[in-house]
């Protein structure tokens, strides 16, 4: 506890926490075929780490990745013999896109869009999410929205 | 064990308490003596986690739980920088350790934010009175930071989520300057703010006329343009104010004449350093005296700006000989010619002759501007130089570019003598329709030059009974 980067350095997902909040993504995605064992989530998250590292980015919690797990968990085109690597890649596309976007879009709104560009243009496929361009993803998360908040907030830290 | 642990506090020790990382340096400290202990550390870093963890999500507004590393290094550095501010003002640092044993985290930093709030709020109260009590002078460095760097800096301050930031463009450099290393933040803009106001309190003690004409001598001494120069004001008239006593006068006399300026230089030469400095300090309370001047504060201020800075320049400028341009002396009209090139004795027809011809097989303008600078003496061989047409555009620039007001304004009176009034550029302009190259060349010249330049060309003009 001698200075502050020494400090963020362990407020990345920290594993225990973040392996428990993986595993307790089963319940819910069972029902899809879907299971990832204790092996598969401390995968997810020692790569969710380095995918943080090179993004130049702290996560804070494990509500995130809890969300993106069940949501796409849903779609017809995650099978269980790629579930893992399909998370952590779907992982690096969203904070590839965090960082794009500079902080203008929410984390539900941003795994609301590339659900839907999932479902709809790529048809399935995290190679093809990758090359979606940022614009594609911001209308694809103006379409998810209720109308009111359309209107849009300001980004946060102005 | 109790009376063992009771001796530990003596062995705390305040050097290895860092003043930009103070909780982390006491917590560290506090193990390394024995009074915290590695669960409680545990327990500490959990609870800064937790806070940082709502600073951010509060900084996202709930909508994201990760950030940029740099976002979230400077919020955790605003965090540190609100409990270094509460326990760094409590009355020691066993006292703080206590509390970080015993208090939430939470509730130290949400005392920390209070403490950063009222700092903020003095440090307004203080640019407050800064802006009112505002020395009239054409310091651009000074008007720039009191006008825009530190009113943008209290208007952006976020003690939020960047406590510990300190941006501002801020220029003028104070007579004893803050320590950033120490401090960061409103803390330092506080402690700015502060030496700056007194410095402003003693400044006002004097005539403004003659705070200006000391800094116009000054630029002259050093051959600047002081307008654009990053010098502290208090410092040249405390200086001279202080010299002004030790040569016998009044702390008020801030322009010291050739003579008073001969007679201190030679005072503070035959002095040892033991000598400077009761010499200094025996000044230093004249000049409270003669100005009445009763705020502690100020004393104190003067007091450490004659230790720390001062006395360190005067030995300086003895040991490499340059005492005489510490001691701002005020040419009068005698003086500032004398200064000038214009001084001397008119050349023979004969070297005169010889130099235009020389001139004009000079393949390049600095030969010529050498030619010039060697052996022109008098402003009437400088005139005909210039009626000689030896120089083309550019070559008149740079010829008029090294002079001094003195030369330029002895130059305009030559010129353009019967057409001047108060307003220099206005009565050269209008008054003359059929002027030489070397005359239009002067007057694009002139004109291109800053009102403030202008002014002391003016003011020597009419020293020079131009006007």
């Amino acid at each position: 506890m001698s200075s502050p980067n020494a400090l963020l350095s362990v407020s990345s997902l920290r594993k225990q926490t973040a392996v428990q909040a993986i595993l307790e993504t089963n319940f819910a995605t069972g029902k899809h075929g879907l299971v990832l064992t204790a092996e598969d989530a401390r995968e997810i998250v020692a790569m969710g780490n380095t995918i943080l590292r090179g993004r130049g980015r702290v996560e804070f919690g494990v509500e995130t990745l809890r969300h993106l797990i069940t949501e796409f968990a849903a779609s017809g085109f995650i099978v269980q013999d790629d579930y893992t690597t399909t998370i952590v890649d779907l992982l690096e596309v969203f904070y590839c896109l965090k960082n794009q976007s500079e902080e203008t879009i929410s984390d539900l709104d941003l795994i609301t869009a590339m659900r839907s560009l999932f479902e709809g243009s790529c048809a399935g496929s995290v190679e093809l999410l990758k090359d979606c361009e940022l614009d594609e993803v911001l209308q694809a998360a103006i379409k998810a929205m209720p109308r009111q908040a359309r209107q849009g907030a300001a980004p946060y830290g102005q | 064990m109790g009376s063992k642990r009771s001796l530990q506090p003596l062995l705390i020790r305040c050097d290895r308490l860092s003043p930009t990382n103070y909780t982390l340096s006491l917590l560290q400290e506090g193990m390394r003596v024995g009074l915290i202990g590695s669960q409680e550390t545990n327990r500490l870093q959990v609870q800064l986690m937790s806070l940082l963890n709502e600073r951010v999500l509060d900084y996202t507004r709930g909508e994201s739980s990760s950030v940029r590393t740099e976002t979230a290094r400077n919020i955790m550095l605003s965090v540190l920088y609100c409990l270094d501010a509460y326990l760094k003002q409590l009355d020691n640092p066993l006292t703080g350790l206590t509390l970080l044993q015993s208090a939430s985290l939470i509730t130290l930093y949400e005392r920390g934010v209070v403490e950063v709030a009222s700092r903020l709020e003095r440090a307004k109260s203080v640019y407050a009175d800064i802006r009112s009590s505002k020395l009239d002078i054409p310091l651009l460095a000074y008007q720039g930071t009191i006008d825009e760097a530190l009113l943008s800096f209290l208007h952006n301050y976020d003690p939020a989520y960047a406590a510990q930031e300190t941006m501002a463009s801020i220029d003028y450099p104070l007579a004893v300057p803050v320590d950033d290393l120490k401090q960061t933040g409103v803390f330092y803009i506080q402690t700015y703010l502060e030496r700056l106001k007194l410095e402003n309190d003693v400044c006002n003690h004097f005539s403004a006329n003659d705070v200006e004409q000391l800094l116009t001598d000054y630029g002259q001494t050093y051959s600047l343009d002081y307008t654009e120069a990053l010098i502290n004001v208090f410092e040249i008239v405390v200086n001279n104010a202080l010299f002004s006593v030790i040569s016998g006068g009044h702390a008020n006399d801030l322009l010291i004449s050739e003579t008073r300026h001969g007679l201190v230089t030679s005072v503070l030469s035959a002095s040892n350093q033991g000598g400077l400095e009761s010499l200094a300090n025996e000044a230093v309370a004249s000049v409270l005296s003669d100005l009445s001047i009763q705020a502690t504060q100020i004393h104190d201020y003067l007091r450490l700006y004659v230790r720390q800075a001062l006395l360190p320049r005067l030995a300086d400028a003895l040991r490499i000989g340059v005492l005489d341009k510490l001691v701002i002396m005020h040419r009068g009209v005698e003086q500032g010619l004398r200064a000038a090139h214009f001084a001397g004795v008119r050349m023979s027809d004969l070297n005169f002759r010889s130099l235009i011809e020389q001139m004009r097989e000079c393949q390049n303008a600095s030969a010529k501007l050498r030619l010039i600078d060697r052996n022109v003496r008098s402003v009437e061989d400088y005139v005909d130089v210039l009626r000689a047409g030896c120089l083309d555009g550019d070559e008149y620039q740079i010829l008029f570019a090294g002079l001094s007001e003195w030369e330029l304004a002895a130059l305009v009176k030559t010129a353009f003598a019967g057409d001047l009034r108060e307003d220099l550029l206005e009565s050269i302009a209008g008054g003359r329709l059929d002027m030489d190259e070397w005359q239009t060349e002067l007057l694009q010249f002139l004109q291109g030059l800053n009102q403030n330049r202008v002014g002391s060309i003016e003011a020597c003009l009419e020293a020079l009974g131009g006007i």
